[in-house]
């Protein structure tokens, strides 16, 4: 077999010039297969971050009436006892151990107006030392404002505070309807505002402590939702059905990400699209090998002949040719993998500014998008690019093993 | 002598003479037609299955163009209300501050309950808003009762149609289905109480359904009712709101 590969190797070098553009092409296709892997992840990687610190964490429990009517976020539903439920998973084995944060939210919508400007605008209203970490707004806030670490303060997105006109030190009135059904107000003062680049905060949140939205909805020491964050998101499905068993309670809803809202779909979705899309790709692009590989094989005829002549089986012609498109795969798929490293390394500091593009999208997506490449998704392109040159190098492969060894030699 | 009792006879027999619709509002207009009234009031509210009760008592002042509600229940004590005309200020004791309600908000319900901040402000006549048509008789409570269906003839009236049954001795709807445009049933009243103060008949016990709100309602019961006595119009200030 040793001598397969030589000549194999042998044969490739013949006619550089065509092995060159072989070569380039699967090149080129694993280069943007990669490429647009690393975006991929990265562009989805950023939806599930902001997606579950806004919306839902990892895990959300809530009651079982407020899931009947979540797109209205209602804040008349509540679950009275908080703290004894997050004692209980802290201290349930196969669930404290993954835990990484729990934390008490409110979040419901207002219509806010200033000197005749209205526009709606949600409210988040949580622990204030849980919230830095979880929307990490504190780490936009402009320069000259504060976090709201204290009662009747708020931190506001910078486009919605635009739009009406507020600044910092502004006092503003958020009216609402109360776990009562009653209209109640209660006034805050811009500590800050905040800058994300994602325009879905940007345009329309405020953030207020939940000690303030307890006051302002009449909700006692209820709360709307508890949001879990775990060690890992991926586990959110396993541990949310654990959490399942351990409560009592029959009224309360327990939800991971995943079931949660259109995002959890599209996602899963998406990612099922996308490796059709990176196999087809990689087809399209090996196809060149196999186009080359039918003209070598007309143009090696009498060779092949001759070959087959002096005892080379159908076998060891067929191996010899696809060999010599899989070299051109490999070769090609592994200079792929150096550019779209490279290319990946250099994006992944400087990420893809789609601010521009962004200004009307409400998708709760950075504005600047940090391709994610791993070694496995590395491992798997270079095994894709290989693999689909084999795939199409078979059908000339077997052209030439077939062909008859005195018609061969006869030929011109 | 002979042609007199003949003559009354004749009178007599001929036909009452027939109540068209709008003067059957305009029967139910003058039951309102008080200049200014003073009132004690309660709502109790029932949400969900679990009867949550909140119960509100307010004081409430109106010259007929203009009403002051003050709650003086414990939890809303201090809230008041100002409707002048159309347009309602609410005070929030514990901010100090004014809220002008307007827009979509006013078909929020009043503190929570099911009447909303709209039919509390209707104060124009039904006659100036409505077109109205005697569909037939019933029995409400052993009372016989007009069934008047109305359709609205301006943009501001708060529902486009409404079915009533009026009581024909008392001119008050007993009750009361509320339509929009649709045809969705928006709202049902019923009245369980009617007293008659001086000349004029008042509703002082009913219930009200907002059918858009799964099983809640409101019964509001009204008190110490007095009719054109003195009201100091310096009461409907946004001075004396802030007060």
């Amino acid at each position: 077999m040793n001598y397969i590969f030589s000549l194999a190797f042998r044969n490739i070098g013949r006619n550089r010039r065509r092995t060159f553009l072989a070569i380039l092409s699967v090149t080129l296709s694993i280069t943007f297969i990669l490429f647009m892997k690393a975006f991929v992840t990265g562009f989805i990687d950023s939806i599930v971050r902001n997606y579950t610190r806004q919306e839902c964490g990892h895990i959300r429990i809530t009651t079982k009436k407020f899931m009947d009517r979540a797109d209205f976020l209602p804040v008349s539903t509540s679950i009275a006892n908080p703290d004894s439920i997050e004692q209980l998973l802290r201290t349930t084995p196969q669930i404290g151990e993954h835990l990484s944060l729990v934390t008490d939210r409110f979040v419901f919508g207002v219509l806010l107006s200033n000197h005749g400007a209205t526009k709606p605008a949600m409210a988040i209203a949580g622990d204030p030392k849980n919230e830095k970490e979880l929307s990490m707004l504190y780490k936009s806030i402009i320069a000259g404002g504060r976090y709201c670490d204290g009662s009747r303060e708020m931190i506001m997105g910078y486009r919605l505070a635009k739009s009406l006109n507020y600044t910092t030190g502004d006092t503003v009135r958020v009216m609402t309807q109360g776990a009562d059904f009653a209209l109640h107000m209660r006034k805050f003062v811009i500590t800050g505002l905040f800058r994300t680049n994602i325009n879905a905060f940007d345009e329309r949140i405020f953030q207020i402590g939940i000690d303030d939205a307890r006051i302002l909805l009449r909700s006692g020491n209820e709360t709307q939702q508890m949001i879990i964050f775990l060690d890992n998101y991926k586990s959110a499905d396993l541990v949310a059905g654990r959490i399942r068993n351990v409560l009592a309670d029959t009224t309360l809803a327990v939800s991971s990400w995943t079931t949660y809202g259109t995002y959890a779909s599209i996602v899963r979705m998406s990612g099922r699209i996308y490796d059709f899309l990176y196999l087809f790709i990689a087809l399209l692009g090996t196809f060149i090998i196999s186009n080359i590989m039918m003209m070598v094989v007309l143009e090696r005829k009498k060779e092949i002949g001759i070959l087959k002549s002096m005892g080379m089986k159908r076998r060891q012609v067929m191996i010899l040719f696809l060999t010599e498109g899989v070299i051109m795969g490999i070769l090609g798929s592994f200079a792929g993998i150096i550019i779209g490293t490279l290319l990946n390394a250099l994006l992944s500091k400087t990420g893809i500014d789609f601010t521009a593009m962004m200004s009307t999208v409400t998708m709760p997506m950075d504005n600047i998008i940090y391709p994610k490449q791993d070694l496995l998704s590395t491992f798997e392109m270079f095994m894709i690019g290989a693999l689909v040159s084999g795939i199409v190098s078979v059908l000339p492969s077997r052209q030439a093993a077939q062909l008859n060894v005195v018609d061969a030699i006869k030929s011109v | 002598m002979h042609f007199r009792i003949l003559f009354l006879l004749l009178a007599a027999s001929l036909p009452a003479r027939a109540i068209d619709g709008k003067e059957i509002l305009n029967r139910i207009d003058r039951n309102n037609g008080w200049k200014t009234m003073t009132s004690r009031a309660s709502m109790e509210i029932m949400i969900d299955n679990e009867v949550r009760t909140k119960t509100m008592t307010i004081t409430g002042m109106s010259d007929g163009n203009r009403s002051l509600v003050t709650f003086t229940n414990p939890g809303d004590e201090g809230t008041r209300y100002l409707m002048l005309g159309k347009d309602l200020w609410i005070y929030f004791p514990e901010e100090n501050d004014v809220v002008k309600i307007s827009g979509h908000m006013l078909k929020e319900g009043m503190m929570g309950s099911d009447v909303s901040y709209e039919d509390a402000l209707e104060a124009d006549q039904l006659t100036k808003k409505y077109d109205v048509v005697i569909s037939g008789d019933t029995l409400i409570d052993s009372a016989e009762c007009y069934v008047l269906t109305l359709t609205a003839v301006v943009k501001d009236a708060p529902y486009y149609r409404r079915v009533m049954c009026v009581d024909k001795k008392r001119f008050v709807p007993l009750t009361e289905e509320s339509y929009a445009k649709s045809g969705k049933l928006l709202k049902t009243v019923r009245v369980l109480e009617i007293r008659k103060i001086g000349t004029l008949y008042y509703p002082v016990k009913i219930v009200m359904k907002n059918t858009l709100r799964k099983n809640s309602r409101t019964v509001f019961t009204s008190s110490d009712i007095v009719f054109d006595g003195p009201v100091d119009p310096q009461l409907f200030t946004m001075r004396n709101l802030r007060r």
